[in-house]
């Protein structure tokens, strides 16, 4: 046949496999997602908290958020290189609470077969939204918990709430305030977001946990830190 | 796998021929591209401020920045980020709206809205990094264009003292690496993944080299056998 011998026929053309092989599942592995059959999609606009800042009373508080891109895979030359989107920081002050929305399309889809189910921000718009939630008590914040609508379009639920007196004065050890959020579409949860800061009895401090879970797009691949700072004076 | 000294010769020659052709050289070419060219506006700070005693008022500004794109369209990404922050402080809880409107040789490329409501404000950010529209520019001398305008209204007569600082708006030209082969694309002569190309290449020619090889290592033989 041509020439050809079996012997070669065997070994170069299974070299050619095994070698195509390594590079496609290679391939596969790193870029292939498994694929469900979203039957059921729903969207829906929604202010999304992007940060939340609170001052305790007499002092001033800081909060500042960052989002993250991971972006430009290089498999030849260098790495990974992730470079920062976008920031926002909110300085409020004696017994102001401040919080940044964006309005987002969010996308809840489930594929009946298999009961898989997923939120996701399909769509993040230009459009942003800082709010006093304090309303008229900087006092206490226990009437901040909210959930309000705005130009026609509903906030997600959120609750920022004092567990203690904010005065250092009135309360020498530690008082502390959790703010959480939390998504809700139907009976599913989106996701959440808890907040714990801890403000000490002395002049600076900065201690703060961030928990958020996110199902996120894997076409955006973002990440977001939150970073929080309160200074008690 | 590869017995006969010949065709392992001519693998390994193909193999090198292709890695140095297909990423060495451009790797080497894009090593001296500029990557990242800036172009600041003449002024590095702009400051709208609005001190009034009224129940609605408005501000705008116009900033202006010419910049030019020297590669094809297709190999670059045009950003346009700036830093802001706002001190606002209202004797009535009031609503003001800030729109950045951003354009590109004259057309609208892109809105961002950003409400306040309430009665104050300290903040300072810049917003996500997104790229201009692409059908807007032209290759050569652009002009791109930030207009901000400022309405605030409340429901009587108040205080308000409003402030807006720009800082820093520049025009960045990206040159991109669609393929993310580390080669920029306006050097880069595939637009397939060099280093997945040449591995894919590189297993296809074996076979081939292989029967070459073996032809060539017959007529040896018979050469000898003669």
């Amino acid at each position: 046949m041509l020439g050809i011998n079996r012997n070669f026929l065997v070994t170069y053309l299974l070299e050619f496999l095994i070698i195509s092989s390594i590079i496609f599942a290679f391939y596969i592995i790193i870029y292939t997602e498994p694929v469900y059959a979203w039957d059921i999609q729903i969207r829906e606009d929604k202010w999304t908290l992007l940060m939340l800042a609170h001052a305790p009373r007499y002092g001033k508080a800081q909060a500042a958020a960052a989002c993250l891109h991971e972006d430009d895979l290089y498999i030849l030359i260098g790495g990974f290189h992730n470079y920062i989107l976008d920031s926002v920081i909110l300085r409020p002050e004696d017994g102001q609470c401040c919080a940044r929305f964006q309005k987002c399309k969010w996308l809840y889809e489930k594929c009946t077969a298999t009961g898989q189910e997923r939120f996701l921000i399909e769509t993040k718009y230009d459009v942003f939204l800082t709010y006093n939630v304090y309303g008229s008590n900087r006092s206490t914040c226990e009437d901040d918990i909210e959930y309000f609508c705005y130009d026609g379009i509903w906030s997600i639920n959120f609750t920022s709430k004092y567990t203690a007196q904010d005065r250092i004065e009135d309360n020498p050890s530690n008082s502390w305030y959790d703010v959480s959020l939390t998504v809700q579409h139907n009976q599913y949860w989106a996701y959440e977001l808890t907040i714990s800061v801890r403000i000490r009895n002395v002049l600076t401090v900065g201690a703060g946990k961030f928990y958020f879970k996110i199902y996120p797009d894997q076409r955006l691949r973002t990440r977001i830190l939150l970073d929080l700072d309160i200074n008690g004076l | 796998m590869l017995k006969s000294k010949g065709t392992r010769v001519l693998c390994i020659a193909w193999i090198i021929f292709l890695v140095v052709v297909l990423n060495v050289l451009p790797a080497v070419r894009s090593m001296g591209v500029e990557s990242n060219t800036i172009y600041y506006a003449s002024n590095m700070e702009i400051t709208i401020e609005k001190k009034v005693y009224a129940s609605s008022w408005n501000a705008s500004k116009t900033i202006e920045v010419d910049f030019t794109i020297k590669d094809p369209l297709y190999s670059v990404s045009v950003t346009a980020p700036f830093e802001w922050e706002i001190l606002a402080n209202y004797g009535r809880w009031q609503v003001t709206r800030v729109k950045y409107m951003l354009y590109v040789n004259g057309e609208l490329s892109r809105v961002i809205i950003e409400d306040l409501v309430g009665t104050s404000f300290n903040a300072i950010g810049t917003y996500e990094n997104k790229p201009l529209n692409g059908s807007l520019l032209k290759v050569g001398a652009n002009k791109f264009t930030l207009k901000i305008d400022v309405v605030s209204t409340c429901d009587d007569f108040c205080q308000s003292s409003f402030k807006l600082i720009i800082r820093n708006l520049r025009v960045q030209n990206h040159v991109l690496d669609l393929d993310m082969d580390g080669i920029w694309d306006n050097v880069d002569v595939l637009p397939i993944n060099n280093t997945i190309f040449t591995a894919l290449f590189s297993a296809l020619s074996t076979p081939i080299i292989g029967y070459l090889g073996s032809i060539l290592e017959r007529k040896f033989r018979k050469n000898e056998e003669n």
